[in-house]
């Protein structure tokens, strides 16, 4: 019959006795001692883990708050950008066809707001003679300059009929929400 | 071989395994506090980002409540959306004034978002119309389509007279914004 060893007591159980030597029993204790001090320390390491996996899950909830949060300020902020400088255009023209001499003979008038650069191309076909058609456009881009456009290029041409007159414009502010005017207002035409 | 050397190694065994698991326990806590300490210092940075962004954001709107903002314009921004609804208001003010619309056309359009910001491009509706109607009326329509869509932007119109009317061509920008912020 084999042998069998009671190992927390050193004694044989069974079989032939044959005692351990008895340096055993120390050896014995410092074993149980690390067991339990792994035991220990991977159940304290479990709880840790735990703890961190909640607290990850807490701090990365709240980061996707703020994330969220900065998403939504980042729109608005490119809204009030976007919107600062979207040129009243309603608002503009009624002006300018106001303030434009009522014995003008504008054949045709192109205004484009360049988005990506910022810039202002206007193009303009006034069907007077050349002389009085130059001063016109000359009333015309201080009237813009006064709106805050600043002048980058000029051309003048003559087609048979009018006089062609294009200019590049960069804008110089930002525009205040537009109080709007709901009826408008009593502009002059644009070819009188 | 002495008979109890059996036992020992079974013991040892079981202190191998007990510490292979404790080891892996500690790597993988350890893992876990660099992945908390990276969160955080991301949480951090994130709330000092929205802290700027929240100054901006009193200068531009005199507050910095992202929640009333997107209930006061959370509808207008909504309505700018889809490209059925617009051509529905557009349609609807127009037949208000009794101007018919000529043409029209949409494109999609993508512009570039706000350096220093995580919005690289913005999704635009492009919208090419031409009405033709007098000359007063015109400007009355334009005003109507801007104030409808106080976020839409004319980027181009032309004027051109044609008899006792005047054809009006214009083209108009419609921003779409990401839906998770209209519903923010």
């Amino acid at each position: 019959m084999p042998a069998a060893y009671d190992l927390r007591s050193n004694a044989k159980t069974t079989g032939n006795r044959a005692f351990l030597p008895p340096q055993y029993k120390a050896v014995m204790h410092v074993y149980y001692v690390v067991v339990v001090l792994s035991i220990f320390a991977i159940a304290g390491y479990a709880g840790w883990s735990v703890w961190l996996k909640w607290k990850i899950d807490e701090v990365n909830t709240d980061l996707a708050k703020v994330t969220s949060t900065i998403n939504t300020q980042d729109h608005m902020l490119w809204l009030a950008d976007w919107r600062s400088q979207s040129i009243p255009m309603q608002e503009l023209m009624v002006d300018f066809f106001t303030n434009l001499p009522s014995d003008v003979r504008l054949s045709q008038m192109v205004f484009t707001h360049n988005s990506d650069d910022g810039t202002v191309d206007l193009t303009i076909a006034i069907n007077s003679d050349r002389n009085q058609s130059a001063q016109y456009f000359r009333e015309i881009t201080s009237f813009l300059q006064n709106h805050g456009f600043a002048i980058q290029l000029l051309e003048q041409n003559q087609v048979v009929g009018a006089t062609i007159f294009k200019a590049k414009f960069r804008i110089m502010h930002r525009f205040n929400t537009p109080a709007k005017i709901s009826a408008g207002a009593q502009p002059g035409s644009p070819n009188n | 071989m002495k008979d109890y050397i059996v036992g020992i190694l079974i013991l040892a065994a079981v202190l191998v395994v007990l510490a292979k698991v404790a080891i892996d326990q500690v790597k993988v806590v350890n893992e876990e506090r660099h992945t908390l300490d990276t969160a955080i210092t991301s949480l951090n940075n994130s709330q000092n980002n929205s802290a700027i962004k929240n100054k901006q954001l009193i200068v531009q709107f005199g507050n910095d409540d992202v929640a009333k903002f997107m209930r006061e314009n959370g509808a207008t921004l909504q309505s700018m959306m889809e490209i059925g609804s617009i051509n529905q208001r557009i349609g609807a003010e127009s037949e208000a004034l009794r101007i018919p619309i000529q043409e029209q056309k949409t494109e999609g359009r993508a512009m570039k978002g706000r350096e220093g910001t995580v919005l690289r491009v913005v999704n635009a509706h492009q919208y090419s119309l031409a009405v033709l109607t007098t000359f007063r009326e015109s400007l009355v329509w334009l005003g109507r389509i801007e104030d409808a869509f106080p976020y839409s932007r004319v980027e181009n119109i032309t004027f051109s007279p044609s008899g006792d009317y005047v054809n009006l061509q214009a083209k108009i920008l419609f921003p779409r914004m990401d839906p998770s912020v209209i519903s923010h």
